[in-house]
C-alpha cells in the first residue's frame, strides 16, 4: 500500500480517546445513576441489597439519592478510564497491525 | 491488493463521511477490550487481596464476610482455575478476562461493521434505484 494511502487508513483507524472516555464515563455514570434511581423508585423490603455492595469499591456510595450522585461520579471515572484504555490500546494494536 | 466491497463504497464517499464509516479492526479492538477486561479482574482481585482486612472492618455490608471478596467467588463458575484469594489465581482471572475480552471485543468489532456495511449497501442501491426510476419511460 501506497504511503499517503496507508497514512489515510491509519488516520481512520484510530479512535478518539478523549471521546471515547466521555462516551464510557456517561454509559457507565448514568447507568448507574439509573439503576440506582430505578431501585429506589420501585422500593421493596431490602432495597438495593446487591447494588449496595459497590461500596466495597465506591466508598460513600449506597443507594440513595445522594448515593446516586457519588456513584455517577465514581461510575464516570472508571468509565472514562475505560474508555482511554480501550481508545489507546486499540490505536496502539491498530498502528503495529 | 483486493480491496473489498466496503473499501470500495468507503472509497466513493467524501473524506468526512468516510471517517463516519470505517470499518473498525477486529483484532485490535479485541485487544483493546482483552487488555481492559484482563486488567480489571486482575486489578479488583489484587485489590480485595490488598485491603481484605481494612474492608471487612469498615464495609457494612461486608459484616458476616469471612473475605472481602466472597462475591468474587462466582467468576471461578466460568473462569477454571481462578481463585480470588492468591495471586496466581488472580493472574489465571486476568489470562481469562484477556481471553473473553478478545472475543467480546473482536465479535463487537465484526458486528458493527457488518451493520455498516449493510447500511452502505442499503443506502447505495436505494440510491440507484432512485437514479433508474425513471428508466422505462425513456423507452
Amino acid at each position: 500500500m501506497a504511503g499517503p494511502e496507508r497514512e489515510v487508513e491509519s488516520y481512520l483507524l484510530r479512535l478518539n480517546g478523549r471521546a471515547w472516555g466521555v462516551a464510557c464515563g456517561l454509559l457507565f455514570g448514568l447507568g448507574l445513576f439509573a439503576a440506582t434511581n430505578f431501585l429506589l423508585i420501585v422500593g421493596g423490603p431490602n432495597v438495593g441489597q446487591h447494588l449496595n455492595l459497590l461500596s466495597v469499591y465506591f466508598p460513600g456510595y449506597a443507594v440513595t439519592f445522594v448515593g446516586s450522585l457519588i456513584g455517577f461520579v465514581y461510575a464516570f471515572v472508571v468509565g472514562y478510564a475505560t474508555g482511554r484504555i480501550v481508545s489507546g490500546v486499540y490505536n496502539l494494536a491498530a498502528r503495529t497491525r | 491488493m483486493q480491496r473489498t466491497i466496503v473499501e470500495r463504497d468507503l472509497a466513493e464517499l467524501p473524506r468526512e463521511l468516510r471517517l463516519a464509516f470505517a470499518p473498525l479492526d477486529k483484532r485490535a479492538f479485541g485487544i483493546a477490550v482483552g487488555a481492559w477486561a484482563g486488567l480489571a479482574i486482575l486489578g479488583v482481585t489484587v485489590y480485595h487481596l490488598l485491603l481484605d482486612r481494612w474492608l471487612l472492618e469498615n464495609v457494612a455490608y461486608l459484616a458476616n464476610a469471612k473475605y472481602s471478596g466472597d462475591t468474587l467467588w462466582l467468576l471461578a463458575q466460568y473462569f477454571r482455575g481462578y481463585d480470588p484469594t492468591t495471586l496466581t489465581g488472580a493472574l489465571i482471572g486476568g489470562l481469562w478476562g484477556l481471553w473473553t475480552g478478545f472475543v467480546t471485543g473482536w465479535f463487537v468489532a465484526f458486528a458493527r461493521n457488518l451493520v455498516v456495511a449493510g447500511w452502505l449497501f442499503a443506502i447505495r442501491t436505494r440510491e440507484q434505484l432512485a437514479a433508474n426510476r425513471e428508466f422505462l419511460d425513456h423507452i
